[in-house]
């Protein structure tokens, strides 16, 4: 076993031991911004599911984000009679829905700038539908969502603890993260990478080129409302912002900030982004300006983003240790 | 692969290090009250100033010994208008420690922490939104507004209209697409022909507002229907830079010449300020507070002293005058109660009376709204350095205005 097959897992067990940790080692304030890096580490990893797997490169993908927080929060903010876990799957499942028929009219030719200009604008069409609808509260959004109590019949949890939530999201984070590696990881997986490197090539091998890129935007959408279904009663509010163009950059932003070409570099994205943010945030402007200048520092320098700079180092160390141990035997 | 460990390790305890949680609230050491307002976008113009009159409150009461002995320091953040921003600031204020929030502009913003506040147990004075529903069906108890607030505005603005213009008795509106806007609207259709009616015996036409987005910069369309439509006055619910360009656009395609009067909720001076020569004549702006009403009140002319002191500038907004009135209210209600626990603090707000910039404020003890003054200011055009004047003033006192307190249920106009 060498170095790196040993270290990964090592690196990974103390970030989830971190996060376990951080409950007992900061405030609830920070606490909160933990919670939301985590749910935006997931929305990034299902826009480079897309991404990095099928050659998606969606604009628009806080759409779905939005529907998952919309509907619960509509389920919560009208008091409809659904137990919590319900109302999340139901939320996934509108996201899952919309993402395929979307899927289906987008992806029936556009696959490369003209996917990209159609989810945005999909997107912009559905928060309009959004900031006219009374029922979601139209422009001022639904806020003050009261936090569930999950009852399992032999015991409750109560999700209005702060931290029973943390840990509520962890799980979930933890779930689909795994989920995800796994899947990707597979024959499928591999399929894909095919359909993304040459598509035109995949299909004379058999692959069905559209079948395997509507699977990818549907799961990529259901994750995605997933995260957002999460969001919403976390942060007891959902607006319009939730599903518009910035909030569609921000998977991006946190795939281009952690590389695209890693599992996980959304995640380490996303966890960037929100640090630069806390640490900014009591400089006004200075947190968009971080954000630009570190990726503009990642795109000259390090343009498969940290994880592929790490990367970068390995191979560095790697080759010198070879061409001293070449050395020293000779 | 060592380098990626240890930058690892070293960035998770260096984050957790420096974010390491104070003691729930602080007993020594300085009081920490979180200023929550809009420092970027359009709204910044009028969130800067609400942010600069708690900074002087604090001053001042740090010179005179500050809060039960303690000196007072404000903690601000930016909420970018944007409620959740603005949750996730007081989340993260409050568990620093911080109990008492004070500032917002928007009212979806001061709803949304309104709505948190009592889980998270802290305290919010709101120093500037005018939501109906804040203090009425949407009414928590850790929420308390130090300001005037749609109802009271909006009707002082419609009895004004009454007295000052009996013979503009047509009346188109523009409002903004929020509960805001639909609570301003609902206030003057119910209180305009309320006092025409009252005070000169007569009849007004209120057409259908026109309504616009949030954040709109082209309202050509807007101000062709109001141009098209057979109107004399014009009711302006839109805010901030969104009526700055309403009303430019209106100069500029003649609407500002076609009517004979705007009444608007209220940007304080900052239409003025931001149009200059082209401020339309005959234009009455809602003011939080207008200083030149309060030549004689001591708690006004200390603010405005210090003011000009610091910025050179001779019109204060009125968003200053409420950021300084909600840190007074904060500072009396403390040497009320001698406690700065929530509980305590929300116990001492309910029914407070104390001297603010506009003279006796009480907080209602039902529903926490402020019963103060409300203030307009006549705006116009000026040949001199600043391009614009204010040529007249109203104040009122709003208390008969506010109507009854209906905590937990929708205000009703009949």
């Amino acid at each position: 076993m060498n170095g790196s097959s040993f270290m990964r897992p090592a690196v990974i067990l103390l970030f989830v031991a971190a996060l376990a940790a951080a409950p007992f080692a900061v405030n609830q304030g920070l606490l909160f911004l933990i919670g939301i890096a985590m749910l935006q580490a997931m929305f990034a990893l299902s826009w480079n599911l897309m991404f990095r797997y099928a050659g998606l490169a969606s604009f628009g993908h806080a759409m779905f984000y939005g529907i998952g927080g919309y509907a619960v929060a509509a389920i919560i903010f009208h008091g409809f009679p659904l137990p919590f876990l319900l109302a999340i799957l139901l939320s996934t499942a509108i996201g899952a829905v919309v993402a395929f028929v979307v899927a289906l009219i987008v992806l029936q030719r556009a696959a490369g700038i003209q996917l990209a200009v159609l989810t945005l604008a999909l997107s912009q069409l559905v928060l309009l539908f959004v900031s006219y609808t009374d029922f979601l509260g139209r422009d001022d959004g639904l806020s003050g969502l009261a936090r569930p109590v999950l009852d399992f019949g032999f015991f409750t949890l109560d999700l209005r603890s702060p931290t029973a939530f943390y840990y509520f999201i962890m799980v979930a984070f933890a779930l689909v993260t795994a989920g995800l590696l796994w899947f990707v990881s597979g024959r499928f997986g591999r399929v894909l990478l095919a359909v993304r490197i040459d598509s035109e090539r995949a299909a004379f091998l058999g692959v069905d080129v559209r079948r395997k890129r509507i699977f990818v935007f549907t799961l990529a959408g259901a994750i995605a409302s997933f995260a957002g279904a999460l969001a919403a009663p976390w942060a007891q509010i959902i607006s319009t912002d939730s599903m518009s163009w910035f909030n569609s950059a921000q998977p991006m932003l946190a795939t281009l900030l952690g590389g695209a070409g890693s599992y996980w570099g959304p995640v380490i994205g996303a966890f960037g982004l929100i640090l630069v943010n806390y640490f900014t945030r009591t400089f006004v402007g200075l947190s968009e300006f971080m954000v630009g200048g570190i990726l503009l520092f990642v795109v000259l320098l390090a343009p498969s983003g940290i994880a592929g700079f790490f990367e970068m180092l390995r191979r560095m160390r790697n080759r010198t240790r070879t061409a001293s141990a070449r050395e020293h035997n000779q | 692969m060592k380098l990626s460990r240890r930058s690892f390790i070293a960035t998770s305890v260096g984050a957790l290090a420096v974010a390491r949680g104070f003691p729930a609230i602080a007993q020594s050491g300085p009081i920490r009250i979180g200023c929550i307002t809009t420092l970027s976008g359009a709204a910044s113009i009028l969130g800067k100033p609400q942010h600069m009159g708690m900074e002087i409150a604090a001053r001042k009461l740090n010179e005179a010994g500050g809060i039960l002995g303690r000196q007072v320091e404000i903690v601000v953040r930016d909420d970018q208008s944007k409620p959740d921003i603005a949750v996730a600031a007081v989340r993260e204020l409050a568990g620093d420690g911080v109990n008492i929030f004070a500032g917002v502009l928007a009212s979806p913003v001061a709803l949304a922490i309104s709505g948190i506040a009592e889980e998270l147990d802290v305290v919010f004075l709101n120093a500037a939104s005018h939501g109906n529903n804040l203090t009425h069906e949407n009414f928590r108890k850790n929420y308390f507004r130090v300001t005037d607030y749609s109802a009271m505005r909006i009707s002082a603005a419609s009895r004004l209209m009454a007295e000052k213009y009996p013979h503009v008795t047509k009346w188109g509106a523009i409002i903004p697409d929020a509960e805001i806007g639909r609570s301003t609207m609902a206030t003057f259709q119910y209180g305009l022909p309320k006092y025409h009616k009252e005070l000169n015996n007569q009849e007004v036409s209120i057409n259908d507002p026109v309504v616009v987005k949030f954040g709109a910069t082209d309202f050509r369309n807007a101000v062709s229907t109001l141009m098209s439509s057979d109107v004399d006055g014009i009711f302006i619910g839109v805010g901030g830079g969104d009526e700055v360009g309403f009303l430019q656009q209106a100069g500029q395609l003649g609407l500002s010449k076609k009517v004979k009067v705007y009444v608007s909720s209220g940007s304080d001076f900052q239409v003025a300020k931001a149009l200059g020569k082209r401020t339309p004549e005959n234009y009455w702006s809602g003011h939080h507070w207008y200083f030149g009403a309060y030549q004689d009140n001591p708690v006004s002319k200390a603010l405005y002293d210090q003011y000009v002191a610091d910025t050179g500038d001779k019109f204060p907004d009125g968003f200053i005058g409420m950021g300084h009135t909600a840190i007074t209210a904060v500072a009396t209600a403390a040497a009320k109660a001698k406690d700065l626990s929530t509980k305590a603090l929300v116990g001492a707000l309910e029914g407070l009376t104390f001297e603010g910039v506009k003279g006796k404020v009480t907080l209602r003890a039902e529903d926490h709204q402020a019963l103060c003054d409300v203030n307009y200011v006549k705006l116009g055009p000026d040949d001199g350095e600043l391009g614009w004047k204010v040529s007249d003033f109203y104040k009122t006192d709003g208390t008969d205005l506010a109507g009854p307190a209906t905590p937990g249920v929708a205000i009703k106009f009949q």
